[in-house]
């Protein structure tokens, strides 16, 4: 498969300015691409050009308190072939500051989180914080998507910095829901039945050596 | 499912990211960035690594749990370009993706952008706890200056 060089990507973004007091956020995207998959029915069904890459979404966070904070994004998306088109919540949690200190946090999310796991999971539909126009499919496989998007349950975010570093530690227990068009790509076109995500555990650590641009980290995921 | 499953069990990202930086935060010639606090902070001075964790928000307390609250000027105000490349030794843009990916992720919240100096001085001057940057700074503003200290 090869992308076509042509992508026109023209995006939007906005935020919240003073008109919000500073507890509460508002923050959105807006973006439209062309693209262009030769032979290929990755994108579309035909290989031509198509303008399904649209990406769109509005979040907000609102500290409840310094300890508590809600925060959702809904988005629009059109992935072509990619994925089932449409609105969805892509995350709304409760946060919970457990820890709060100079050179230590901790804090729970309850509800629908992201997957803090892999470089690019938490924000892989949001087109400014990416690296390329679609994630490599060796690492984010858009046919394994839906359980890879984060999870509905708990997640458990340590942060630390001592002498060699900082460090991130990441903890989530749930599941997701996977749709049937997802089913479909994944086991074929003759997939009957539901295809169900048990709960799983994923856990993650990173390290950044002081004052470097370097991140090394690993991640480990078992049902 | 049981593909699923053995398709998850083995999955093992040992991930390698390399940014290069060149950035320096050791040049302190003129014009100098004061970086300046609410009068409530009781920090006279702070470290490159702790200011670098303060502004890309992931340190949000104090040494005396005290709540931090980071105010910042746009991308494109030369004061804000001195301080990220002089001060962090970071191109606003790296700082631009740490905030995105927080804002974006639900992870965490971006500082609170200011238009100008003066409103800077005036809204650190405000919030116990504040924390932010400028090049011009007249003796009656309530602040208090904090000195970075070297690598």
């Amino acid at each position: 498969m090869k992308l076509s060089s042509l992508f026109i990507c023209l995006g939007l973004l906005f935020q919240s300015n003073s008109l919000f007091a500073e507890s509460l956020k508002l923050n959105g995207f807006v973006a439209q691409g062309i693209i262009q998959a030769y032979d290929s029915n990755f994108v579309t069904d035909e290989g031509g050009v198509s303008l399904e890459l649209t990406e769109l979404g509005i979040n907000s966070s609102y500290r409840i308190n310094p300890s508590f904070r809600v925060a959702g994004q809904a988005v629009y998306l059109d992935g072509g072939n990619r994925y089932p088109d449409g609105f969805r919540v892509d995350y709304l949690f409760l946060e919970w500051q457990i820890f709060n200190k100079a050179n230590w946090q901790v804090k729970a999310q309850i509800g629908r989180n992201k997957n803090y796991h892999w470089l690019y999971s938490s924000t892989r539909d949001v087109p400014h914080t990416r690296p390329s126009i679609i994630l490599p499919q060796s690492l984010y496989f858009d046919a394994f998507r839906d359980v890879a998007l984060g999870v509905d349950g708990l997640m458990l975010i340590a942060q630390t910095d001592n002498k060699l570093g900082e460090w991130d530690i990441n903890l989530s227990y749930g599941n997701s829901r996977i749709s049937s068009e997802q089913t479909k790509n994944l086991l074929g076109a003759s997939a009957t039945g539901k295809l169900k995500h048990d709960s799983d555990k994923q856990f993650s650590v990173y390290w950044r050596p002081k004052l470097t641009n370097f991140q090394f980290g690993f991640f480990i995921t078992g049902c | 499912m049981n593909q699923i499953r053995q398709h998850f069990r083995s999955m093992l990202f040992v991930s390698l990211g390399c940014f290069l930086s060149v950035a320096s935060s050791a040049d302190s010639q003129i014009p100098a960035i004061r970086v300046v606090v609410n009068p409530s902070v009781e920090s006279k001075n702070i470290s490159v690594e702790q200011i670098r964790r303060i502004f890309s928000m992931r340190q949000t307390a104090w040494s005396n749990d005290q709540a931090i609250t980071v105010y910042v000027l746009s991308n494109q105000h030369q004061t804000h370009k001195t301080f990220s490349t002089k001060v962090l030794g970071m191109f606003p843009y790296q700082l631009d993706r740490i905030w995105n990916k927080l804002v974006y992720s639900g992870l965490g919240e971006e500082p609170i952008k200011v238009q100008s100096e003066l409103e800077m001085l005036e809204r650190v001057s405000q919030k116990p706890g504040a924390i932010g940057y400028v090049m011009q700074l007249a003796n009656d503003d309530n602040v208090n200056i904090i000195k970075v200290l070297g690598e």
